[in-house]
């Protein structure tokens, strides 16, 4: 049989495009033309992998939750304790603290999943909230209120220390974050997460498909869950520090703000959100401590009012736009 | 004797005070093309829905070849073999004819949950899919999105994508509702050339395309079986007549 034009029409999106490879070079390159601000750099990295794995939920599998931190945080103290209790090779930990917080999403998953609407954002929320509590309780495993202090992270590979610049860890944020975005890019296009976009368009009609729809939520909950982990669990080895706002509702909110001014559902939205978002903060947050969000709340409204797909939809307009002036001509 | 594909025994839903299903026995076999029919109200979507699996029954049991699939959910019966169309269309609009169509393929297949690569099952599956499209005369429209396609197209849609599943029992809850008389005989041409091992149950309003179509009718009046027999018998039953065919337009 011919290959028909619709069959290669349907299996080209899972082909690499050149312009995916910016957002590469330019965080390579961001690594030697600013070097004073490698410690923002990782902070925005990490930002983006924890935006990737929000991205799984909400914008593939269509899962609105307010709660994401929970899984953030579960990564971030697992690789704090670790550090401060002698499992200082930082890679290991790494796979570990993800793991931990995959666990704890595939436990609390299975529970939340069920519900749906305001329930599965309240169930969402509470998971965040009860872990909250319960690290500021803890007072003598985490230090509670004051964080969790005394971490120490071996050099990486034994030899490459985190070194007060910060480009140990801005070059093993970038190397992780490369990593896991390849894995998410690799599900989306697999069969798993095209049955997971159409859950989001329509559960009805996959459940009449023979999908367990809540199986394969909970199967992209665990991941986008394992994978907040290991952002957490970054922001731990490369801060050396873990404080109880890692468990909070601001950062639950952040990430969402940050995916949906980038834009939802396209893998690249929490590269401009986070980008954005940390940048405007480092630089309107000196001159003006809380106001900042002032002009972050109003980007916001315009990108929800006016332009659903995110700072990156302007660019989708702006090259239709320009493709059909081609045409035209 | 070779046991029915799909059974009801003493099946009955209640919702309240009001009984949807009432002690319903009904059993079809391999390759029979049977049309359920019956007023407004009666509770025809209901049965199919106790069938599929959507809605639990309050009593009886619901039998796929020999096995009680009562308590079993409705993804999993679908995997058994029953795939049914809906009455309004429930398809993925923003995707394509052959993604929707493609999707079915690759979950009857059991690869729908594959987390990594499957560049050759989609393929394989995108192929079949369009194979499919093919023998429906869809093969035209597979690139576009559904969201696009007249409403005559779409139902086919939705019949292609439960042929897809290979099923034992196709369940049609009223295929060419909706659509454009003009269009009407894409829906009725296609019904009359499905596969012939498929067992076939259609809920109808249209007794021209019943008539054409079935082999055996069944009745339903209230949540009740009220008559069952070929489509000559069931014309001239007395009971019928007077509840369903005196009082509609079509007799």
């Amino acid at each position: 049989m011919s290959t028909h034009p619709a069959i290669d029409d349907l299996l080209s999106t899972r082909r690499l495009r050149p312009v995916e490879s910016l957002p590469w070079l330019l965080a390579a390159a961001a690594y030697f033309l600013f070097p004073q601000y490698l410690q923002l750099g990782s902070q925005i990295l990490i930002m983006v992998l924890f935006a990737l794995s929000f991205d799984l939920l909400l914008g593939y599998g269509g899962i609105v939750t307010l709660g994401h931190a929970a899984y953030f945080g579960a990564g971030a103290y697992a690789a704090g304790l670790m550090a401060k209790y002698g499992w200082g090779e930082p890679l290991s930990a790494l796979m570990l603290s993800g793991l931990v917080a995959g666990l704890l999403g595939i436990v609390a998953g299975a529970v939340i999943l069920r519900t749906k609407g305001l329930a599965l954002l309240m169930l969402g929320m509470a998971v965040s909230l009860l872990l909250f509590e319960l690290a500021n309780h803890a007072v003598g495993i985490t230090g509670g209120a004051d964080g969790l202090q005394g971490m120490s992270v071996s050099p990486l590979f034994g030899h490459f220390d985190f070194d007060m610049f910060g480009r140990t860890a801005y070059l093993y944020t970038l190397v992780v974050l490369l990593l896991a975005w390849i894995l998410v890019r690799h599900l989306v296009n697999a069969p798993f997460g095209r049955s997971l976009a159409g859950i989001r368009q329509n559960p009805a009609r996959m459940q009449a498909l023979g999908v367990s729809v809540w199986l394969r939520r909970l199967v992209a909950f665990g991941i986008s869950s394992f994978l907040a982990g290991i952002a957490g669990a970054l922001s731990a080895q490369t801060n050396q520090f873990v404080s109880l706002s890692v468990f909070s509702l601001e950062l639950s909110g952040i990430v969402i703000v940050i995916l949906v001014l980038g834009g939802v559902g396209r893998l690249y939205g929490g590269f401009v959100g986070a980008l954005v978002y940390m940048v405007a903060q480092d630089a309107l947050s000196k001159d003006q401590p809380a106001f900042w969000l002032f002009w972050i709340g109003l980007l916001l409204i315009l990108t929800v009012l006016f332009n659903r797909g995110g700072l990156l939809g302007v660019f989708d307009l702006l090259s239709r736009r320009f493709k059909r002036r081609e045409d035209a001509q | 004797m070779t046991q029915p594909v799909i059974q009801t025994k003493g099946l009955r839903r209640t919702y309240g005070a009001f009984v949807a299903t009432d002690n319903v026995d009904f059993s079809l076999m391999a390759g029979e093309r049977r049309a359920l029919i019956g007023p407004n109200g009666a509770g025809k979507t209901t049965f199919l829905n106790l069938l599929t699996g959507q809605v639990t029954p309050t009593s009886g049991s619901v039998w796929l070849g020999g096995d009680d699939v009562s308590k079993v959910p409705m993804h999993r019966r679908v995997r058994r073999g029953v795939a049914r169309t809906f009455q309004l269309n429930t398809l993925l609009r923003e995707s394509s004819v052959l993604e929707n169509v493609q999707l079915a393929v690759l979950e009857q297949r059991g690869l729908g949950g594959r987390l990594f690569g499957g560049r050759g099952a989609q393929r394989e599956a995108a192929e079949k899919a369009m194979e499919l499209l093919q023998k429906l005369s869809m093969s035209s429209h597979a690139a576009r999105r559904v969201a696009e396609l007249p409403y005559g197209r779409q139902r086919l849609v939705e019949i292609a994508i439960a042929l897809a599943l290979q099923p034992k029992v196709l369940l049609l809850d009223e295929p060419a509702a909706g659509v454009p008389p003009a269009d009407s005989h894409l829906v009725m041409d296609t019904i009359a050339q499905l596969p012939g091992d498929i067992a076939v149950l259609i809920i109808e309003h249209d007794m021209k395309l019943v008539f054409r179509f079935a082999q055996r009718i069944s009745v339903l009046v209230r949540g009740r079986m009220l008559a069952e027999g070929t489509p000559a018998e069931i014309a001239k039953d007395p009971q019928v007549r007077e509840v369903y065919l005196g009082r509609s337009h079509h007799g």
